[in-house]
């Protein structure tokens, strides 16, 4: 059960994990038409507003979000993301994979630490070592248990060797949480929760607890010409509204506010809302062992009831895309929803498949839901009413969000209405959630199909062929209907026109090496 | 009684309560007759509108008229307040009469036990109940009645043992009144006036235990709509569309100060002090 629950705990982490900085293709200068009067400002220090206090800056350790944002701009890895998903250079240059269980990374020569030493194959293992150890309860020690040894063939090669096919490792060794450290700094301060020395465009300067987190300028960055800012600041404003006062007055450059409060900040003057299309969904869970969502049928009847556009339209204003099991921000992996028959509101055939399943009449039901998200509770009420059209009566039932968390690992609910993060890796949309055995698959949910399409999709190397293989996958879960998948909602920054070269993307939303600050 | 309606005549502060309470509480039980749309019914085409013709009160972020939903919670909240404080004035009436009577070892656990209750705020403790046997309009009542029931324990309790004194008890105890009969035939009508107070005034506190559970998510569970959970639901609206918040904030407010003003001319007027 604590198991379950740590499962989620780290899913709902996972999707801001996954993203670390560095490319920076996307950036455009689409800021330019609307913002300063093109004189860069003297003084070049992003302010953001941060909405919590970081909780440490280890990144081997931390999950939470307010901290990720900060040390990923200290720390690279050896790999990242593009925004189709797809795994891109960073510390390592180029990869080979000689065999289906053997990596070979190829280092970048001359990349530095911020204390002037050059980073080698060494910072590597030890790093690897470090999340792989019990001992340092590394948050992304499960990414690499099938890590047989890690050797260094030379001080810019390094070759790792898998017990078995193993495909998300790639992705693994892209995600922030694989950031290279230096040894020397880990053993001087025990661990890297106040001290941070990495590879990464800023260097931490100072960090004043409750209150901001200086970072300044790494000058040595291996990439020229970046980051074009002198520094940033994190100013911990835990207050919504704290936030939305000090972006409207000029106080922070660039913060985030719910999507509710959106509208407000659209009415002031001098600030701009940049949204991209997050890797959440919305969804439905059943209760696939208990009538009436044993029956399939009864689950796609639900499926062909609800109009999804209009949870779009009602719950998130529109800001949200029709969404499978894995979302259109994962690019590549993402199939187009909108073609699924299951997709298509149909009453009548809704009607047909009830009255299949013994339920001409319809059914009382239950819909749970976390009280501490509106967006759960509006959605919950939406498909409440949509549900009435085809004669199920559903109540809602608001919990606590401890209660929400027991409720989901225990599966004792009828319907639960939820959100869920998709990561950067298909197998955790498919294996994770609907495997029989999946770590998350709270829903009791089995089919032999998806057992076998995961397990291949988790052991098949070639790119191309896992893009299949999720594919059909993805369509089996849709026509299984283990959850009902909803929407996939937009997520915004608040930014000051006098940003300039900022465009936040799902692979990267805060990546400012190329920001300027105008006048 | 009829002396008690010619003061209350007098008394112009207590007649503005009395209508206050009056008009909540035709709201309360005419309002499906009186709201021209059903609370729930979504009218997706006009969302976060103002008030209109149409929307008296303009409508939330489902489209739903908030005029119809306010006057559904007035019946939500008059149906809370008068069960839950039913349920803690009965517990409390026999707790205090108890107590009061004999003053023993009963007494001391009876009070004991309130004065742990009386310990808690009233939210913490209503939260802890509702949370222990799960939200709903049921549970919420029953946790609102038990926050109460220590109040008017000690209101009855202290009348209780002012009155027993008197002569008229002792006599009856003397010529050999059962116990119990003393205790309701012959204590108990002699406690109503400051029981009748507390209840009047313990009414607008429960209505506002309500809508604060409701505001927390724990009282009545949506679409149906009470006071409380339409101003938790207005919250995220407030700046672009204050009509959620605005109609049912009135409410409770105006609702909660009648009730207020006709507790405290009840107090006056049943105070033989004051004659």
């Amino acid at each position: 059960m604590k198991k379950n629950w740590m499962a989620l705990l780290m899913g709902i982490v996972m999707a801001t994990l996954l993203l670390s900085a560095c490319s920076n293709e996307g950036s455009s200068n689409e800021a330019d038409a609307d913002g300063g009067s093109g004189e860069a400002a003297t003084e070049q220090v992003l302010k953001i507003g941060n909405d919590q206090e970081p909780a440490g800056l280890d990144p081997h350790k931390v999950p939470a979000h307010s901290s990720i944002r900060i040390y990923e701009k200290i720390y690279d890895s050896l790999l990242t993301f593009d925004e189709d998903m797809k795994v891109q250079p960073e510390l390592a240059e180029k990869w080979e994979q000689p065999d289906e269980t053997t990596y070979v990374f190829t280092l970048r020569e001359g990349v530095k630490f911020h204390n002037g030493r050059e980073m080698t194959a060494e910072d590597v293992k030890y790093s690897f070592e470090r999340i792989m150890d019990e001992e340092t309860a590394s948050i992304a020690k499960s990414y690499f248990d099938k890590v047989e040894s890690i050797e260094v063939v030379s001080p810019t090669e390094i070759k790792f060797t898998l017990s078995e096919p193993y495909a998300p490792f790639l992705s693994y060794v892209a995600s922030t949480n694989a950031a290279i450290v230096a040894k020397e700094v880990v053993e001087e301060n025990g661990d890297l929760n106040q001290a941070a020395v990495g590879t990464g465009p800023f260097k931490l300067d100072e960090w004043l607890p409750d209150n901001h987190v200086k970072l300044s300028k790494n000058e040595d960055y291996y990439k020229d010409g970046q980051p074009k800012l002198d520094g940033i600041t994190y100013l911990t404003m835990k207050d919504e509204s704290a936030r939305l006062a000090a972006i409207r007055t000029g106080e922070v450059h660039v913060t985030t506010l719910s999507s509710q409060s959106i509208p407000l900040a659209e009415k002031s003057d001098g600030v701009e809302i940049k949204s991209y299309q997050s890797t959440e969904y919305s969804y439905v869970g059943f209760n696939v062992n208990k009538e009436p969502f044993n029956d399939v049928k009864v689950r796609q009847a639900i499926s062909l009831a609800v109009d999804r556009k209009e949870v779009a339209d009602v719950v998130w204003k529109g800001d949200a895309v029709l969404s499978g099991p894995i979302p259109e921000s994962m690019g590549q992996w993402a199939i187009d929803v909108s073609q699924e028959e299951l997709y298509q509101q149909n009453i009548e055939k809704a009607k047909e498949l009830l009255a299949e399943a013994g339920y001409e009449d319809g059914f009382e039901t239950v819909i749970s839901t976390a009280s501490t998200y509106t967006d759960m509770v509006d959605t919950a009420q939406l498909l409440q009413q949509q549900l009435e059209a085809i004669g199920i009566k559903a109540e809602i039932k608001q919990l606590e969000w401890g209660q929400y968390i027991d409720t989901w690992t225990n599966g004792d609910h009828d319907m639960l209405v939820g959100r869920n993060s998709s990561g950067s890796d298909p197998d955790r949309s498919i294996g994770f959630f609907f495997s029989t055995d999946g770590s998350a698959n709270v829903w009791g949910f089995s089919d032999e199909k998806i057992d076998q399409l995961a397990e291949e999709g988790r052991t098949t190397i070639d790119p191309e062929k896992r893009v299949e293989i999720y594919n059909e996958a993805q369509k089996r879960v849709i026509e299984q209907t283990p959850n009902l998948f909803l929407v996939s909602p937009e997520k915004f920054f608040i930014v000051r026109d006098s940003v300039d070269n900022y465009s936040p993307t799902a692979n990267e939303p805060e990546n400012f090496n190329d920001v300027v600050i105008m006048e | 009684m009829k002396e008690i309606i010619a003061r209350l005549k007098k008394d112009k502060v207590g007649i503005v309560g009395v209508i206050g309470v009056g008009l909540v509480l035709v709201l309360g039980l005419f309002g499906p007759w009186l709201s021209p749309h059903d609370s729930t019914e979504m009218y997706k085409e006009h969302m976060l509108e103002g008030p209109s013709a149409t929307y008296w009160f303009g409508t939330d972020e489902f489209g739903r008229d908030i005029f119809s939903r306010v006057v559904e919670g007035a019946r939500v909240s008059l149906y809370v307040g008068l069960i839950s404080v039913g349920i803690g004035a009965s517990l409390g009436f026999v707790f205090g009469l108890i107590a009061g009577f004999f003053q023993n070892w009963i007494d001391n656990l009876i009070m004991r036990i309130m004065d742990i209750l009386f310990a808690f705020p009233d939210i913490l403790l209503a939260l802890t109940i509702v949370a222990v046997l799960g939200p709903n309009l049921e549970n919420t009542m029953i946790a609102i009645g038990i926050v109460f029931t220590p109040v008017f324990t000690r209101t009855v309790r202290a009348a209780v043992i002012a009155v027993k004194e008197m002569e008229f008890i002792t006599s009856a105890k003397a010529i050999g009144v059962k116990t119990h009969k003393v205790i309701f035939r012959h204590v108990s009508p002699n406690v109503l006036a400051p029981f009748i107070v507390q209840s009047t005034l313990a009414l607008s506190g429960a209505i506002l235990t309500e809508a604060a559970l409701s505001f927390l998510g724990l009282g009545i569970q949506p679409p149906n709509p009470s006071w409380g959970a339409m101003l938790n639901e207005s919250r995220q609206y407030m700046e672009i569309a204050p009509w959620i918040a605005i109609f049912p904030a009135l409410f409770i407010i105006v609702t909660i100060f009648c009730f207020n003003l006709l507790g405290d001319s009840l107090r006056d007027l049943l105070d033989p002090k004051l004659k």
